[in-house]
């Protein structure tokens, strides 16, 4: 019989926020989604969320061994300059860009979360670890998102573009690191 | 005013929980070598014993010591046992853990779970002349064993007047990689 357990609900819900490649695409992806947020908003928040699940489900029994973080990076990156690019939105590639990103992004996260396994409370921790990070990779993205949306008219917008290029030096900035670290 | 209010409402409940750490746990660790007549290593003993958090939550799990134990060692089989037997640094093969057993100890006023089985080689090694390493890492990085002392690696009769055991303490390990280096280095 499973149980809820805090510890590990936590632990899944503040994974996103401890992993720098998790933490900078959700940030990315949340600013682009609000300051598109006339394109579709709620459609695109759905197709990220499923594909969360499928990202988890995959992990769980199929494990793809890529180079996640790396990938993860790199979107971030794109997802960024996409935002500093402030593209409109009535484009057809940016209608066909931003659902196929959102997708991508969920995806890709789902599949680089693994779940704490403590042995002998396999399941208990497991589970709780999944929702809490199926919770906590939501809000996050839907949270940033709202806060996108509160800001993208502000000045023009500036301060999303600003922000994007703040993501996109950190996206740089780690993915740097991360390849003289793997020389 | 309203709206920045919002923001910074927003902002502070992204960033107020990133306060809380990931968890791990500590085991104290005892490895025992076992040998065969022809003088070659068959298994190794181990004898771990979980930290105070740790043992506190699956004696809470509501499992009997027996349901608890048989559902450690089915998790280990999946996680390689959290041991990686090295010889002159290349991986010996191991067998199914069949013989384990778990147990209730007090430690001082720490009610704990000390947990011990024997992992058996595939085939038996001489390791005369070579060096042994015993790894533990954990892929969820929760985990870390030490074994802080060479008391702790039990060399038994066969190989006590052979080999020399050594630890080596691995300064900032992150969470989940071996925390000591343990090496058995034995003569011909």
């Amino acid at each position: 019989m499973l149980e809820f357990s805090l510890t590990w609900f936590l632990e899944g819900f503040l994974h996103p926020l401890e992993t720098p490649s998790h933490l900078i695409l959700l940030v990315a992806l949340g600013v682009l989604l609000g300051q598109h947020a006339s394109a579709h908003f709620i459609r695109n928040i759905l197709l990220f969320c499923v594909a969360v699940i499928t990202g988890f489900t995959i992990n769980n029994y199929f494990p793809l061994r890529w180079n996640n973080e790396l990938i993860l990076l790199f979107l971030a990156l794109f997802v960024s300059l996409l935002t500093i690019l402030r593209l409109n939105y009535r484009l057809l590639w940016v209608q066909f860009m931003i659902p196929l990103l959102s997708i991508a992004c969920g995806f890709m996260l789902g599949l680089d979360s693994s779940p704490i396994v403590i042995p002998g409370l396999g399941a208990d921790t497991f589970y709780n670890w999944l929702l809490g990070a199926t919770i906590g990779i939501y809000s996050a993205v839907i949270l940033i998102a709202v806060i996108s949306l509160l800001l993208r008219d502000l000045f023009q917008g500036i301060i999303l573009r600003v922000l994007g290029s703040w993501i996109s030096t950190s996206s740089l900035f780690v993915l740097t690191l991360l390849m003289v670290k793997g020389n | 005013m309203k709206k920045i209010t919002l923001l910074l409402a927003l902002w502070s409940l992204l960033f107020a929980s990133l306060a809380y750490a990931h968890f791990h746990y500590n085991i104290t660790a005892t490895a025992t070598l076992q040998a065969n007549n022809k003088k070659q290593l068959t298994a190794v003993g181990m004898e771990w014993v979980y930290g105070q958090e740790v043992s506190g939550m699956m004696l809470k799990s509501g499992q009997s010591i027996n349901a608890l134990a048989n559902g450690i060692m089915t998790d280990l089989v999946k996680l390689d046992y959290f041991t990686q037997l090295e010889l002159n640094g290349k991986r010996i093969a191991i067998k199914q853990v069949t013989d384990y057993k778990l147990v209730k100890i007090k430690q001082g006023n720490q009610n704990l779970l000390k947990l011990s089985f024997l992992l058996p080689l595939q085939s038996p090694l001489f390791i005369q002349g070579n060096t042994l390493a015993i790894v533990h890492t954990d892929p969820g990085a929760s985990a870390s064993i030490f074994y802080h002392h060479t008391n702790n690696i039990i060399l038994g009769n066969t190989f006590k007047s052979l080999c020399q055991s050594n630890i080596q303490a691995i300064k900032g390990f992150e969470a989940g990689e071996a925390p000591e280096l343990v090496r058995i280095s034995c003569n011909q």
